[in-house]
């Protein structure tokens, strides 16, 4: 966790696996702004957490459940109403494999 | 050299509850208009929460624990973060860390198949590939699903069939899915590589098979081409060189499949939308009070009747029909009885579709007793007549006339009239009395198939001192 | 009285007296944003036509007698993270351009249930990322008390409405600041309230274990009001909290200073804190001294500290959040990729703003392989060590006074170019929403510019009622609420 920087492969690697594309400038900025952000987090190496558990949420709520019934779906057409294309129903989108 | 197939098998059961996962939609979505069971939470709208379905999760218990598992008191969902257009919300609410029941075991002909996990997801949409796009519907997405994942300890293709088999059984047995691997409501991941000598060939997961005897087929298939690649490459397993192939049952091959994008990194954190879940152990031994009797208790408990192994795995390997079986046995310990019963039930009552609401214990009880009067035919006719239309057996024996004929004169005149028409045949037994079956033929047939065929023999044999 | 300076009560006694009519008056509300806002862009959207007609239907109710709702009449701007059915909802962002909703959002249904008044969407930084709604996919709302700088984000739309008199009451969604932080740097009166307490279903989600939804108002009794409406268990929220609300207004004025003990967290009272804002807090805990309450010094962890887990777990949670942007089901796409992995890249690349995909490549930079353990878990137990170390400090004292904000409204552009400079403008507010507990801002004075200060108030888990109380004491004792800019 002691790295300072960032590089730039390293942004590019990581916006592929979020599925972002970045322009050149960008990848320039963020690799130069990620770095910073990066090392502010040392902080926390100050706090002993050797014997706390984590908290994942903040409320102590558990068993939150809805009983098995059905409920009213939307219809079709309002399902697939703000997809930008749509066939007989169905939502469309690129294939994944290429042809 | 010696070679070894190892096999795990990731399978997927598609629970058969009422409404999804995390949403209030209807969760069928065979052969269901596309897009017409959904809402914000299964199409990933913005803003959209989820909320677990209890059912599915008490199913998920009730699984684990019938496959031996340990159950987990606390158990919480993790995100799985991928991009794929089925997978509306581009993660998968799953669980990691701390799934619902772990170290579970099916023995498959005294072989334990040690089970690392069972836990519980929701499904994908479906998307179907037409040209360069893809159809998307959303309906099934947020179905729930139990992932089971084996060790890699199943050692042969058989073994790897009988093994999805046996989950197949015990899933329908607790009545929380179909597991149909046809209509997509059981899938199954088989990973195989082999160890030869010494040496490990590379793992390959084995995709879209879509039934049963697909999973041995691809395994057997993927066991040659390992071991033929292997001899031309010697290229052994390593942490990089895993590949994906899929099924073509057409062609009954596997091929290589194109690797997706990126490597796989998916993100796992635990799901901040949902509370974690706590069953304690008072909760935990409820469910287990409601598993029914398992196959494998059912089989010993019928063997101990005397009935043989193949009869006693035929009536355990349904629920319905070893209920039925048991119904009609109604706690009788008569070995005999259960015989004649396993008899009906695996003969004629095997081929129509029964219910049993439609059983009455009472009639087999009733047809059981007076079996040494009715022909064995006679007897498989009036079960069916009996179950069809709700009538007591032995009245329609009575009238259908197919009581057999115990009057010792009335048979032994008929036997006058065969002998005295068939002078070759008892001349034929004069030189070899195991002739005698033709006369006893001949005299049913006389009998219109009444006379009690223990009877015609005696009475015949008499006659022919 | 002028009709901008009417609070709920007013306007729903004004419909039932028939003083005036709900469409009259959401007609003077719809010609001052049609005056106002092009000066500020508070709203992304004006809602002329449902405001007019959700106003008819009330007015048609009241002719025929009916029982009218809490909200009636009462003209209501709405964060453009809420997702609501009659109106497009943009998240401030492009990538949901002319985006309009399916369904609503628990909070919106519930308030127009009460016979609100719609009047528009309000600016917001895109999903919330953002500190001064600079972060905008649409454009940058202006502080109604200095047109030249920022009226605080990200809710900086619904806060900036509400000073400039476009609506009486507003929604929010306070994540590390977004409610408070707006209503010091414009005025307003706004409640964080306990994570839990109100629904977040139905608002876009930026990150899941943080996000408050809550209210704006000019003052703190029409926020109680506002609240006891939003608050309580919705089915749909698996974390909302089934404890009941309590009677808000009945609790208001039980209030006994005699004892009161109020704390002053020392780390929030540093050489980092401009001068007037800290001389304006403590001379709002001077005021509550002099009527019997003990204003004490306390110690609570580093603010840094809570800053650098925010700023661990927000992010993996807005990373897999952002997610079903992808242009397939809702929102804008790209046409024309090669194939589908080119089309996401496009599509994502294209639409998201560049605050949407700093914190996405931060969040999966985390969350990706080999770092989980040192950041994301490791945030994950401070975060335990943050909120107990509250609780206790709580257990102390009554509330905490805090300023919400180091500064005053800083100068549209002064901090676009460093997020960290931008990120630690919530230091003092981002404690709160690590530690999950409730917060009250209100405003306490101007610092020589003229500029707005605000106080937090800050209590335990769903104290809300206590702060509400406090802070209602407060402006029966000051003023600065009812300052208005000059617009
Ligand atoms: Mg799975
Ligand atoms: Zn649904």
């Amino acid at each position: 966790m002691s790295s300072s920087t960032i590089s730039v492969d390293e942004v590019r690697r990581v916006a592929k696996l979020a599925r972002i594309k970045l322009s050149p400038t960008e990848e320039e900025l963020f690799t130069k702004q990620l770095g910073p952000v990066v090392d502010y987090f040392e902080v926390l190496n100050k706090i002993d957490t050797s014997r706390v558990k984590p908290s994942f949420q903040i409320t102590e709520l558990k068993n939150i459940f809805r009983e098995d019934q059905v409920l009213k779906s939307f219809s079709q057409s309002k399902a697939i109403s703000t997809a930008p294309k749509t066939s007989n129903g169905f939502i469309v989108t690129k294939a994944s494999i290429d042809k | 050299m010696q070679i070894t197939p190892i096999i795990g098998l990731e399978v997927h059961v598609e629970l058969k509850t009422k409404s999804k996962m995390f949403c209030g939609c209807d969760a069928s979505h065979f052969h269901v208009e596309p897009n017409t069971h959904t809402c914000p939470v299964c199409l990933g709208l913005p803003g959209a929460l989820p909320v677990p379905n209890i059912t599915a999760c008490e199913w998920c218990i009730k699984l684990g624990l019938a496959l031996g598992c340990t159950i987990n008191e606390e158990t919480f969902f993790e995100r799985k973060n991928y991009f794929y257009p089925d997978l509306p919300k581009g993660y998968q609410i799953t669980q990691l860390q701390k799934p619902f029941a772990v170290n579970g075991k099916i023995a498959i002909d005294g072989h334990d198949i040690r089970i690392n996990r069972a836990h519980l997801e929701e499904d994908t949409g479906k998307s179907q590939h037409v040209g360069d796009t893809t159809l998307l519907d959303f309906n099934r997405s947020g179905v729930p699903l139990v992932e089971i994942v084996s060790e890699p300890n199943i050692v042969s293709p058989e073994e790897a069939k009988k093994y999805l088999g046996k989950i197949q059984q015990i899933v329908r047995y607790l009545g929380i899915s179909d597991a149909d691997i046809e209509k997509g409501s059981m899938r199954c991941e088989p990973t195989v590589n082999l160890q030869i000598g010494d040496s490990f060939t590379p793992l390959v997961e084995i995709k879209n098979i879509a039934s049963l005897t697909g999973v041995l087929d691809a395994i057997q298939y993927e066991v040659d081409r390992q071991s033929k690649q292997f001899e031309t490459d010697h290229i052994e397993k390593n942490a990089t060189n895993k590949t994906t192939r899929g099924w073509d049952a057409d062609k009954s091959v596997t091929f290589l499949q194109r690797e997706k994008e990126g490597s796989a990194d998916y993100r796992y954190f635990p799901e901040p939308d949902i509370p974690p879940i706590v069953f304690s152990p008072d909760q935990i031994d409820a469910i287990r009070a409601t598993l029914p009797e398992m196959p494998e208790a059912k089989i010993a408990k019928y063997k101990a009747l005397n009935l043989s192994d193949y009869d006693a795995n035929l009536l355990a390997e349904d629920l319905t029909f070893s209920s039925i079986f048991e119904k009609i046995l109604s706690n009788s310990t008569n070995s005999e009885f259960a015989k004649f019963i396993a008899n009906l039930l695996l003969g004629p009552l095997k081929t129509i579709g029964i219910d049993i609401g439609k059983i009455n214990p009472l009639y087999f009880k009733n047809l059981y007793d007076k079996k040494a009067d009715l022909s064995s035919s006679a007897i498989k006719q009036l079960v069916l007549e009996s179950y069809q239309t709700g009538a007591n057996p032995l009245l329609l024996a009575q009238k259908q006339n197919l009581f057999q004929v115990s009057d010792t004169g009335a048979i032994e005149t008929m036997a006058k009239k065969v002998l005295a028409d068939n002078p070759k045949a008892v001349a034929d037994y004069k030189k070899n009395p195991q002739s005698i079956g033709f006369l006893i033929g001949q005299l049913m047939k006389a009998s219109g198939g009444s006379a009690n065929p223990k009877l015609a023999k005696e009475i015949l044999e008499k006659l022919l001192k | 009285m002028e009709i901008k300076d009417l609070t709920i009560n007013d306007i729903r006694l004004g419909l039932k007296n028939k003083k005036f009519t709900a469409v009259g008056i959401t007609q003077e509300y719809l010609a001052r944003i049609k005056k106002v806002d092009p000066q500020i862009n508070a709203f992304i959207t004006v809602a002329e036509e449902q405001a007019l007609a959700a106003a008819k239907n009330l007015d048609n109710k009241i002719s025929k007698g009916e029982e009218i709702g809490k909200l009636a009449g009462v003209p209501l701007a709405v964060k453009d993270l809420y997702l609501t059915q009659d109106i497009q909802t943009t998240a401030g962002s492009q990538m949901l351009k002319d985006y309009l909703p399916q369904y609503s959002s628990t909070i919106y249904s519930k308030l127009l249930a009460q016979d609100a008044i719609p009047v528009g969407k309000t600016n917001t930084d895109c999903y919330g990322f953002g500190v001064s709604t600079e972060n905008s996919g649409y454009f940058i709302t202006k502080n109604p008390w200095d047109l030249t700088r920022v009226p605080g984000g990200s809710s900086g739309g619904s806060a900036a409405a509400i000073a400039a008199d476009m609506a009486v009451i507003a929604t929010g969604t306070d994540t590390g600041s977004s409610i408070r932080q707006p209503s010091a740097f414009c005025s307003a009166t706004g409640l964080k309230a306990t994570y839990g307490r109100n629904s977040r279903y139905g608002i876009t989600a930026m990150a899941s274990s943080f996000d408050c939804p809550g209210p704006f108002a000019k003052n703190v009794f029409d926020l109680a009001i506002v609240e006891s409406v939003m608050a309580g268990k919705d089915p749909q929220d698996a974390t909302t909290s089934p404890l009941p609300v309590p009677d808000y207004l009945n609790e208001i004025n039980n209030l006994n200073l005699k004892g009161l003990k109020i704390g002053l967290p020392k780390q929030y009272f540093t050489e980092n804190t401009q001068k007037e804002v800290v001389d304006a807090v403590k001379q709002a805990a001077a005021t509550f001294a002099k009527l019997g309450a003990n204003i004490i010094e306390v110690s609570v962890p580093d603010p840094n500290i809570a800053l650098a887990t925010y700023y661990i777990i927000i992010p993996s949670e807005i990373s897999a959040n952002m997610a079903r942007y992808d242009g397939i089901r809702f929102g804008q796409s790209v046409s024309g990729t090669k194939d589908l992995f080119n089309y996401y890249l496009e599509t994502r690349g294209k639409f998201m703003e560049p605050e949407m995909k700093r914190r996405i490549i931060i969040g999966t930079y985390v969350l990706s392989a080999g770092y989980y353990d040192a950041y994301y878990l490791k945030a994950a137990k401070v975060r335990t060590v943050v909120k107990e170390a509250y609780q206790q400090v709580l257990k102390g004292v009554d509330v905490l006074f805090a300023p919400v904000a180091p500064t005053t409204a800083w100068k549209i552009g002064e901090k676009v170019q460093d997020p960290i400079q931008m990120y630690l403008a919530d230091i003092y507010t981002i404690s709160v929403n690590v530690a999950g507990i409730p917060s009250l801002a209100v405003p306490c004075g101007f610092d020589n510019q003229g500029l707005p200060i605000g106080l937090q108030i800050i209590g335990n888990f769903f104290e809300e009622s206590k702060l509400f109380a406090i802070g209602h004491k407060f402006q029966q004792l000051t003023d600065y609420h009812l300052q208005r800019p000059n617009i």
